[in-house]
């Protein structure tokens, strides 16, 4: 085994530059594949550290179901059994105004109790002397900031830091440095320490908590704690261990994160085709070496496991250089995905960038399966070749895989894919779905042999009046079908992989287009600056509502407030609105019934609009009646419709802003929707507003069709990393191509030597490895659009609808059919183009007598 | 008429160069059969690739039909392969994805013929040898025998001046050995200049002269009388 292994296989693998682009693939796919898990593992390891680093030694936190809660509970609770040390908190995330060089940032402030703390977190604290900390951090407006954030915007102790706290401006005094591990690690640094007393009075939280922290006994289970601690605090508080967040955001991001790292294994499915069609090629081109071998007397097992050999060898070292282009590729891909997640779900600190080395021996592995599983059918070939069989000329026709058990076996696979794809959610993993678009590409794969033969026969008439490349070509194609079809097959995939994702973001984004259309029609939305921060708590100045009404040209206003609950103890967004001002002019789009009736009946009867995703979420229908927790105990309302609403937070339920307003004592304003009288200009208006708010208070007043702009765009930021992935897959596929053209270009030396010695030019060998390219690239690009159909349906109604709860308008545009034809036809001619010169560069002699 | 002067051709290679032609000098009268004979390795082929332009000589000069071939392109070559030069081979060396008429039209239509012109062309061709029955026949379906007459036709369909012809009873028993010397030798009759590779004295009575190469030289040369020639087989 060695000597055949040394002499045979190392020659081979590593002479031709066939094996060279195998190599490039299968690395580059299994790169993208490694690279999506470590920057996802990072995300959520930036996060569960963050969390860690606030929760310190606390093993239990309390919060209030409908949000701050009153502090006079803190007293039971550190009276409770098993309790050990309690710590109030108040916590808020602001927007930064000063040093200029943090605006957009967000700051969190975290209010605490200084005599607690001790037990709780640890401080190592820089830049004050340590008897001083406690008298200078009990002063008004003092604040500790980590050394990090104050290095990054150069803040000296002393100096002083401008945020938006509700409704104004705050000013803070920094007294000293967090560093060290531990709490300077929050929040990626952004994170500002504040005496208890001040935060509450600074917040508008008089008397209220935020969350109070619990360190409980070590002898006592934590269950039992658990248990006596809900029956003191009642149901309107929840009562959760700290990692319990973390674990949260984990089920949050599980289906953006699987979506992720489905998108990444397409170049990897890609590549396992490279590897198969390698070998597959291989065995092919050497059964005259096969047969000789064979004939030496050397095994069938041993010509097996010589092209299993390959096949590992070749994974493995696709595997290690995988892993170490993927440690490249996931910093870029970190860096979109935390930007895209911290824009859609929650804040994510800037994500320190960590290899776990389990993820080498990961790559590795994964390149040794993928190898062995994709070298195993052309290994068992190999194998089976009897020794004069493999001895035969080119003339020994290799007899055509017969279509009809192609079309069988598609016709089959379909069916299978079809009821899949009817199977319910299970778990809240879409795993039937993803099954079924795995299934619907193979039944895809199966129809290229016959696809090929029928494309072949059907352009044989065509070619008749065309110079004879072209029918050298279309021969070509047909005989070495062995050969083309998987790469067609491959190509296909990565192609209709693609379309199928543009056909389904593009669906999503009529959608969203349509939906902006029908229920965005306020003129001018005013709101902070930080509008569009996830976690911002900024409120609107008291008063402005009934100001704006006064402003000729506006016609009405609706004020918008939301509230953060726990919602059958997951966080939701309860939102309260002026509904008749908003069934006036404007609507929700329901999912049955008409829009101002059950508007106007939520108003009379106070009851509550759901959106869908939030539907979903808790499998919900109208007119069932839920419990939203709020300050007065639970409130039992009943859900009066359903709604479109394309966000990723979870969904909301929305309510009349004066049952908010009754039930919350909540007069604040978030956002207001201002709606002008006919005729009066927008941008005028808009200037008095700027004028009025703009500056001092930093407000914000976008017309609505700067409004729909900027929701597009972050949908469309949203979908950078996908289409990144997607690139990654074609450029896999186009080395596909490439490769076995090469291969082509390799087992017809003599073929291109007669044609040059009978008198074809170089120009019309070119032509003709060229014109196979592009028959290549027609045929995969007609599948893939026939196949993409299935899959943007299957990733429409199934996938997306299983993992978001959204329900989209299918729309398979045009426009991708001649793009797809465009690329197409380009990549294969692109990936035509190597081999084509090698080709017209042959030795016309040697390419005669090689036999 | 096919002359060389002073012919080398060498095998680059960095430690063993090939000297497979060592100043050969050739005259070879226009219309004449002339037949390359020597122990394998002499430098048959690569003589007849020479002449036909698929390689080139390392120094000397080729002349046909008295042009210098020297400063001829890849282009040039093409041209002349279209139009004046036919090539046989040992190996039949027909494209397997062709039936034999359009093995036949093939060089027609690559130097840009009407198709129905190639084909017309090319089935008189094929009639020409025999095989005119076997028609849309791929190669997988032709005896040996058969895809040489192919080969032939495909070589002579463009009228040639020149017929350059590699062992091509090398693969054949005798007997269609001899329907293929009997076919070439026609082909001489009606004026093309023959010059045909072999190993076998099968092909002696029908040719004008033979050439023996031995170690890339020309050993000596054997003219074959015409009345011996006729008298002798047929
Ligand atoms: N591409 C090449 N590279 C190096 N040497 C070559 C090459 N082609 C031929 N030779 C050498 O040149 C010499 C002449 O070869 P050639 O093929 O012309 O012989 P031949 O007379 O046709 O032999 P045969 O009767 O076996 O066909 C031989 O020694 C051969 O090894
Ligand atoms: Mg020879």
């Amino acid at each position: 085994m060695g000597v055949l292994f040394r002499w045979i296989s190392f020659r081979h693998l590593f002479r031709e530059p066939r094996a060279w682009l195998t190599l490039i693939g299968v690395a580059l796919g299994i790169s993208v594949f490694i690279s999506i898990r470590i920057a996802n593992q990072s995300v959520l390891s930036a996060y569960r550290h963050s969390v860690d680093a606030v929760a310190g030694n606390t093993t239990l936190e309390v919060a209030g179901k409908a949000g701050p809660f009153d502090e006079t509970i803190i007293t039971s609770i550190r009276e409770a059994p098993g309790v050990r040390s309690v710590a109030p908190i108040i916590h808020a995330a602001l927007p930064m105004s000063s040093p200029s060089s943090t605006e957009g940032e967000i700051l969190f402030l975290m209010g605490v109790d200084l005599l607690q703390e001790g037990a709780f977190r640890q401080y190592e604290i820089g830049g004050i002397a340590p008897e001083k900390i406690f008298t200078e951090l009990m002063e008004p407006d003092a604040v500790l900031l980590t050394e990090p954030f104050a290095t990054r915007h150069q803040i000296e102790v002393g100096g002083t830091i401008s945020v938006r706290a509700g409704n104004r401006n705050l000013s803070l005094r920094v007294v000293g440095l967090l560093k060290g591990s531990g709490l300077a690690e929050a929040e990626g640094g952004n994170i500002a320490i504040m005496d208890i007393a001040s935060a509450q009075w600074r917040l508008d939280k008089l008397g209220k908590l935020d969350r109070i922290d619990l360190i409980t006994e070590e002898g006592t289970p934590l269950h039992q704690i658990m248990k006596t601690l809900a029956e003191r605090i009642g149901p309107d508080f929840s009562l959760r261990r700290p990692e319990q967040r973390s674990e949260q955001v984990e089920k949050m991001l599980f289906a953006f994160q699987l979506n992720l790292t489905a998108l990444s294994a397409i170049s990897l499915f890609v590549g396992i085709f490279l590897i198969y069609n390698t070998l597959l090629v291989s065995v092919v081109h050497r059964r005259k070496e096969i047969g000789i071998l064979r004939s030496l007397g050397v095994t069938r097992l041993r010509i097996f496991f010589l092209f299993l050999f390959e096949g590992i060898l070749l994974g493995t070292i696709g595997g290690i250089s995988g892993v170490i282009i993927g440690a490249f590729l996931a910093r870029g891909i970190l860096r979109l995905v935390a930007r895209t997640v911290s824009a859609l779900y929650v804040p994510i600190p800037p994500s320190p960038f960590s290899l776990p080395p389990s993820v080498f021996w990961e790559g590795i592995g994964i390149g040794i399966i993928v190898a062995a599983l994709s070298s195993l059918f052309p290994a068992m070939q190999a194998g089976q070749l009897r020794p004069r069989e493999a001895m035969e000329g080119i003339y020994s026709s290799q007899q055509a895989p017969s279509t009809i058990k192609f079309l069988l076996a598609a016709a089959l696979l379909g069916v299978v894919s079809y009821l899949l794809s009817q199977v319910p959610l299970r778990w809240n993993l879409p795993a039937a779905g993803y099954l079924a678009a795995g299934l619907l590409l193979i039944t895809f794969s199966m129809l290229v042999p016959p696809a090929l033969l029928l494309f072949a026969r059907l352009i044989e008439p065509l070619l008749e009046r065309l110079p004879p490349s072209w029918r050298l070509a279309r021969g070509h194609l047909e005989q070495a079908m062995r050969r083309n079809g998987p790469t067609i097959a491959a190509f296909m995939g990565a192609l209709a992989m693609m379309i199928s994702v543009v056909v389904m973001i593009e669906s999503f984004r009529d959608t969203v287009v349509l939906w902006i259309d029908q229920t965005i029609k306020a003129d001018i939305i005013g709101a902070p600056a930080s509008l569009l921060s996830k976690e911002s708590e900024e409120t609107l100045p008291d008063g402005l509502i009934s100001e704006v009404r006064r402003i000729p040209g506006v016609e009405a206003v609706d004020g918008y407030r939301s509230v953060q609950v726990l919602f059958r103890e997951e966080p939701a967004l309860l939102v309260g609105r002026d509904l008749a001002v908003h069934a006036a002019h404007s609507r929700y789009l329901f999912r049955s019934g008409d829009s101002k009736e059950i508007i106007e009946r939520a108003i009379r009867e106070g009851t509550v609009l759901i959106s869908e995703v939030f539907a979903n979420r808790f499998g919900l229908q109208e007119g069932e009646h839920i419990e939203i927790p709020s300050p007065q105990g639970k409130i039992s309302l009943e859900i009066a419709g359903i709604f479109y609403e394309y966000s990723t937070d979870g969904g909301k339920m929305v309510i009349d802003r004066s049952l908010l307003q009754r039930i919350w004592k909540d007069d604040r304003l978030n956002v207001v929707a201002i709606y002008l009288e006919k005729g009066s200009d927008p941008g005028v208006v808009r200037q008095q507003l700027v004028q009025r708010w703009g500056a001092e208070q930093g407000l914000t007043f976008i017309t609505q069709v700067n409004f729909k702009n900027e929701i597009l765009r972050i949908f469309d930021q949203t979908f950078l990393v996908t289409y990144a992935l997607e690139w990654i897959a074609v450029v896999v596929a186009l080395l596909g191509i490439t490769n076995t053209l090469f291969v082509s270009i390799l087992e017809r030396q003599r073929e291109i030597g007669i044609l040059r010695a009978i008198g074809a030019s170089r120009r019309q060998v070119v032509e003709v490895v060229l014109i196979e390219a592009f028959y290549m690239g027609v045929i995969g690009n007609i599948l893939s659009l026939f196949c993409a159909l299935f899959l943007s349906l299957l990733l429409i109604f199934v996938i997306n609808k299983q993992s978001f709860g959204w329900t989209l308008l299918y729309h398979y545009p045009p426009s991708v059919i001649v793009h797809s034809f465009l690329l197409a036809t380009l990549t294969a001619l692109l990936a035509g183009y190597f081999p084509a010169r090698k080709a017209a560069r042959l030795a016309v002699t040697e390419a005669i007598s090689y036999e | 008429m096919i002359e060389l002067n002073e012919i080398d051709k060498t095998y680059p290679h960095p430690v063993h160069p090939v000297a497979a032609l060592k100043g050969i000098t050739l005259r070879i009268e226009k219309g004449s059969f002339s037949l390359l004979m020597g122990p394998s390795g002499c430098g048959k082929s690569t003589l007849l690739n020479l002449i036909g332009g698929l390689d080139q000589p390392t120094s000397g000069d080729l002349l046909l039909g008295g042009r210098p071939t020297r400063d001829f392109s890849d282009a040039d070559w093409t041209r002349l392969r279209q139009t004046e030069i036919g090539m046989i081979f040992q190996f039949f060396n027909l494209l397997p994805m062709l039936n034999a008429l359009e093995n036949v039209a093939l060089p027609l239509l690559l130097r840009g013929d009407r198709p129905e012109e190639a084909k017309a062309r090319a089935r008189t061709a094929l009639v020409s040898v025999g095989l005119g029955g076997r028609l849309d026949h791929r190669p997988s379906a032709l005896s040996g025998g058969e895809m040489q007459r192919v080969a032939i036709a495909r070589a002579d369909v463009v009228s040639p001046q020149i017929l350059l012809a590699d062992e091509p009873t090398g693969n054949l028993d005798s007997e269609n050995g001899e329907e293929i010397l009997k076919l070439l030798s026609s082909r001489a009759r009606a004026g093309v200049t023959l010059l045909l590779a072999t190993h076998s004295p099968q092909a002696v009575p029908y040719a004008d002269q033979v050439i023996h190469l031995k170690d890339g030289r020309v050993d000596r040369i054997d003219r074959i009388d015409r009345i011996d020639r006729t008298g002798g087989k047929r």
